[in-house]
C-alpha cells in the first residue's frame, strides 16, 4: 500500500529525514518510535503534504501512485489520514460543520453522493459513541477550549468519521490518562481491518499493549536504524535508545 | 484639490437649501451651511479623513433626488406593497427613497413604536412629536462636513418614538434606496435623516440597510452580483441620531451592500443604565464611510460596537468610531473585523475618550484584519485618550493573513485549498453576524457574508 524509498526531507533548509525506507502493506500496523527531535513528526507531515517540508531525494508510492505529487486534500481524499500530535484550534468553525464538508469532499472524490443532514448526524452519533466523545464537544468549535485529552479523542473521532485507508497517528497517546488511552485504542482498533493500514508514532510501549503492532521501527536522526516485531518496543522500554544508537553506528 | 473641496456640486446646492421651516430649524440649517462652506469638504489634510478618498465623489455633478410621486391611488395592502412588506427576514420594512420615507407604501408600524415622516411632523406645529424633534434633532453633537450638509439640505426623514416602557413588536427596518426615477440622468444625492427617541425603559431593534440592488423595490436579495463595472452614481449622505433614555435598550444593525457612495454619521446619546449595541456589516461600497459616535452620558450606560467588513474589487470601506465616556461606571466594547481582498481599501479608526470624571470606566477596543491580497490596503488606528485614573482600558489592532496551521489542518482532512481558505475567512468575521438575535435576519446576513467569500457558494452547498 505504501512504499517509502530513500526519503530525504528538509525543513527551512535543514535536513531532517536522511534516507527513510519503509514498506507498509494493507492490514498492517507499524509503530514508529524514536527520541525527541528524531524526525517522526516530520515524516508524518511529509506523508500528508504539509507546505514547507521539502523532499530533496527519494520517493513515496501510495496505492501505486506518486504520493508526493499530490496536494494534501487529494491525499486525504485518496484515504491518507494524519492524526496530529498537536491538533490546532479553529475558532469560528464548528466541528460538525467542518467534518461534514470533509466527509462530503471525500465522498465526492470517490464519486459518491453527499450525505444529507440526517444521514450525517446519524453517523456523528454512532462514531462519537465509539470514542465516547461527548456529542456536545462534536458541536463545539474545532478544538477550542478542548483539554489535551479531548483534542486527541477528537482526532480519533475524525478518524472514525473519515474511515481512511492509511492512518498516521502522531503521538495520539500523549496527554491521555489510562482510561482515555483504552477508549482511544478501542476506537482505533474498531477501524482496523484487512483493507486498512496504520503508522502509529509513539514514545510509549503502553499504547502498543492496546494497539498491537505488526512491526516496530526505531527512527534516529532521520533514519530507521532498527526494525523488529513488538518485542522491540519492550526492549526499548527497558534499555532506552542508547543500545540501538550504538548498534547503528 | 483645495478648490474642489469648496467648489463642487454638493456645496453649490447650499444655495437652494430648504428654508421656511420652523425658526429653530432654519437657524440650525444656517449654522450648518456656514460650517461646511467655511471648512469645505474634508480632504487628505483633515486628520479624520486622511485615508478616505473623497476625490471621485467631489468631481461628480450631483443633483438632489426629486421627490418621488406619492402613491395617490391609496394604500396598497401590506402584503403586496414593496415599501412596508413584512420582510422575509422578520423585520418591518420602510423604504426610504431619495431620503423620503414611503409610509404610503408601508403597512402599519409594529405595535410599541410610532414611525413618522420628519417633514410631516415639521408641518404640524401641534404634533406631539414636534417638541421632542425640536429638542433633539441636530443637538447631540456639532455637525461637520458631510453631516452639516445633511442638516442644511435634508428635506424629509424618519422619526421613531418609543414611549416610556414601550417595546417595539418587530424590528424596524429602514431600506435606503435612490428615488425610483433616478435610474438614468445625472448622478444623484440623497440626505436621509433619522431620529430615534427611545424613552426610559423602552426597547427597539433598528435595522438600516443599503441593499445591493437598490433600484429594485424588492430590496436586497442574497447572492446579488455587484452591479457590474458601471461607475457609481448615487450618494446617500445619512445622519442617524439616537437618544436613549434611562434603561432604554436599542439594538442597531447596519448593512452596507450598495456598490455606490454611502457616507453616514450615527450619533447616540445614552442616559443612565441605557444599553446600545451596534452591528455593522459592510460588504460593498465604492466609498462607504461610516462614523459612529457614542456619548455615554449617565452612570451604568453600556455600548457594544461590532463590525464586520469584507471588501473586494476596488471597494473602500471606512469605519470610524468615537466613544466618549462622560460618566462613571460605563462600559464600552468594540470589536471590528475586516477582510480585504483584491485592490480594496479598509480603514478602522477608533477613538475612546475617557473624560476626567468617568471613573470606573471599562473600555475595550479591538480591530483585526485579514489581508488576502498583496494589493489590498488596510489602515487601522485604535486610539485611547484617558483623563480618569481608575479605569480598565484595552485596545489592540492586528493585520495578518490566514493561519498556516489551521489551513493545513483543514486540507489534511480533505478540504481543497480554496474551500479551506473560505471557511477560515468566514470564521474570522462571522461572530459579528452570529450575535444578531433575530434568526431570520441573522441567517440572511450569514448567507450574504458567505457569498462574499471566495468559493462561498460551494461552501454553502457543502455545509447546508
Ligand atoms: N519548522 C521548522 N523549522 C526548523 N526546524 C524544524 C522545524 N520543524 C521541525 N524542526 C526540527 O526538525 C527536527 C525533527 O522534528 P520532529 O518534530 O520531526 O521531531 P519528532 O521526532 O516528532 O520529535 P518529538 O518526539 O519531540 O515529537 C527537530 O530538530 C526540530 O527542531
Ligand atoms: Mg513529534
Amino acid at each position: 500500500m505504501l512504499k517509502i524509498e530513500n526519503l530525504h526531507a528538509s525543513v527551512g533548509g535543514k535536513p531532517i529525514l536522511k534516507g527513510v525506507d519503509l514498506e507498509v502493506n494493507a492490514g498492517e500496523v507499524h509503530a514508529v518510535m524514536g527520541p525527541n527531535g528524531s524526525g517522526k513528526s516530520t515524516l508524518a507531515y511529509v506523508l500528508s503534504g504539509r507546505d514547507g517540508y521539502e523532499v530533496t531525494k527519494g520517493s513515496v508510492t501510495y496505492a501505486g501512485k506518486d504520493l508526493l505529487a499530490m496536494p494534501p486534500e487529494l491525499r486525504a481524499a485518496e484515504g491518507v489520514f494524519l492524526g496530529f500530535q498537536y491538533p490546532v484550534a479553529i475558532p469560528g468553525v464548528s466541528n460538525v460543520y467542518f467534518l461534514k464538508a470533509a466527509v462530503n469532499a471525500i465522498r465526492k472524490h470517490r464519486g459518491e453522493p453527499p450525505l444529507d443532514a440526517i444521514e450525517f448526524l446519524k453517523l456523528v452519533r454512532e462514531r462519537s459513541k465509539l470514542v465516547e466523545l461527548d456529542p456536545e464537544l462534536a458541536k463545539r468549535q474545532v478544538n477550542v477550549g478542548f483539554s489535551g485529552g479531548e483534542k486527541k479523542r477528537n482526532e480519533i473521532f475524525q478518524l472514525a468519521m473519515l474511515e481512511p485507508k492509511l492512518a498516521i497517528l502522531d503521538e495520539t497517546d500523549s496527554g491521555l490518562d489510562i482510561d482515555a488511552l483504552k477508549i482511544v485504542s478501542k476506537g482505533v482498533n474498531a477501524v482496523r481491518g484487512p483493507e486498512r493500514a496504520m503508522i502509529v508514532i509513539t514514545h510509549y510501549q503502553r499504547l502498543l499493549d492496546h494497539i498491537v503492532p505488526d512491526f516496530v521501527h526505531v527512527l534516529i536522526d532521520g533514519r530507521i536504524v532498527k526494525s523488529g516485531d513488538r518485542t522491540l518496543a519492550l526492549q526499548l522500554e527497558e534499555e532506552g535508545y542508547a543500545e540501538v544508537r550504538s548498534e547503528a553506528v | 484639490m483645495a478648490d474642489r473641496l469648496h467648489d463642487n456640486a454638493l456645496i453649490a446646492a447650499l444655495e437652494r437649501a430648504p428654508s421656511g421651516g420652523p425658526a429653530w430649524l432654519d437657524a440650525l440649517r444656517d449654522e450648518a451651511s456656514r460650517t461646511v462652506r467655511e471648512s469645505g469638504l474634508p480632504g487628505r489634510k483633515t486628520e479624520a479623513w486622511r485615508f478616505t478618498p473623497v476625490g471621485d465623489l467631489v468631481a461628480l455633478p450631483f443633483e438632489q433626488a426629486p421627490a418621488p410621486a406619492p402613491a395617490t391611488t391609496g394604500r396598497r395592502a401590506p402584503e403586496t406593497a414593496p415599501g412596508g412588506r413584512p420582510g422575509d427576514d422578520g423585520t418591518w420594512r420602510l423604504r426610504v427613497e431619495g431620503g423620503r420615507p414611503r409610509l404610503d407604501l408601508a403597512g402599519a408600524a409594529p405595535a410599541g413604536v410610532v414611525v413618522r415622516s420628519i417633514a410631516e411632523v415639521l408641518a404640524a406645529p401641534d404634533d406631539p412629536l414636534a417638541a421632542p424633534l425640536r429638542e433633539h434633532l441636530g443637538r447631540l453633537a456639532p455637525a461637520t462636513h458631510f453631516s452639516a450638509l445633511n442638516t442644511a439640505l435634508f428635506e424629509d426623514g424618519v422619526v421613531l418614538h418609543l414611549a416610556k416602557g414601550a417595546s417595539a413588536a418587530a424590528p424596524v427596518h429602514l431600506v435606503y434606496a435612490p428615488a425610483s426615477s433616478a435610474t438614468d440622468g445625472p448622478p444623484t444625492v440623497a440626505y436621509p435623516r433619522v431620529l430615534v427617541l427611545a424613552e426610559q425603559g423602552s426597547r427597539l431593534t433598528l435595522v438600516e440597510s443599503f441593499p445591493a440592488g437598490s433600484a429594485s423595490p424588492d430590496g436586497p436579495s442574497c447572492g446579488d452580483e455587484p452591479a457590474g463595472e458601471s461607475a457609481p452614481r448615487h450618494l446617500d449622505n445619512l445622519v442617524t441620531e439616537l437618544v436613549l433614555g434611562p434603561g432604554a435598550r436599542v439594538d442597531h444593525i447596519r448593512v452596507h451592500e450598495a456598490p455606490d457612495f454611502v457616507i453616514s454619521r450615527t450619533i447616540v446619546r445614552e442616559a443612565r443604565d441605557a444599553h446600545y449595541t451596534s452591528r455593522v456589516v459592510s460588504l460593498a461600497g465604492a466609498l462607504m464611510r461610516a462614523d459612529l459616535h457614542v456619548l455615554l452620558d449617565g452612570p451604568g450606560a453600556e455600548c457594544e460596537l461590532d463590525g464586520a467588513y469584507v471588501a473586494g474589487g476596488r471597494d473602500k470601506l471606512d469605519h470610524h468610531t468615537l466613544v466618549e465616556h462622560r460618566s462613571p461606571h460605563c462600559t464600552s466594547r468594540q470589536n471590528y473585523r475586516g477582510v480585504l481582498d483584491d485592490k480594496a481599501l479598509g480603514v478602522f479608526d477608533g477613538i475612546v475618550i475617557v473624560h476626567r470624571d468617568a471613573q470606573k470606566t471599562e473600555a475595550h477596543q479591538e480591530n483585526r484584519n485579514l489581508l488576502l491580497s498583496a494589493s489590498a490596503t488596510v489602515h487601522t488606528k485604535p486610539h485611547l485618550e484617558i483623563d480618569a485614573d481608575d479605569v480598565i482600558c484595552t485596545h489592540g489592532a492586528t493585520v495578518g493573513s490566514l493561519d498556516e496551521d489551521q489551513l493545513f489542518y483543514l486540507r489534511a482532512r480533505g478540504l481543497d485549498e480554496a474551500t479551506a481558505r473560505a471557511i477560515l475567512t468566514y470564521a474570522f468575521v462571522r461572530s459579528v453576524v452570529d450575535d444578531i438575535g433575530l434568526q431570520p435576519l441573522r441567517d440572511r446576513l450569514a448567507r450574504a457574508l458567505l457569498h462574499r467569500m471566495p468559493e462561498g457558494e460551494a461552501l454553502e452547498e457543502m455545509t447546508a
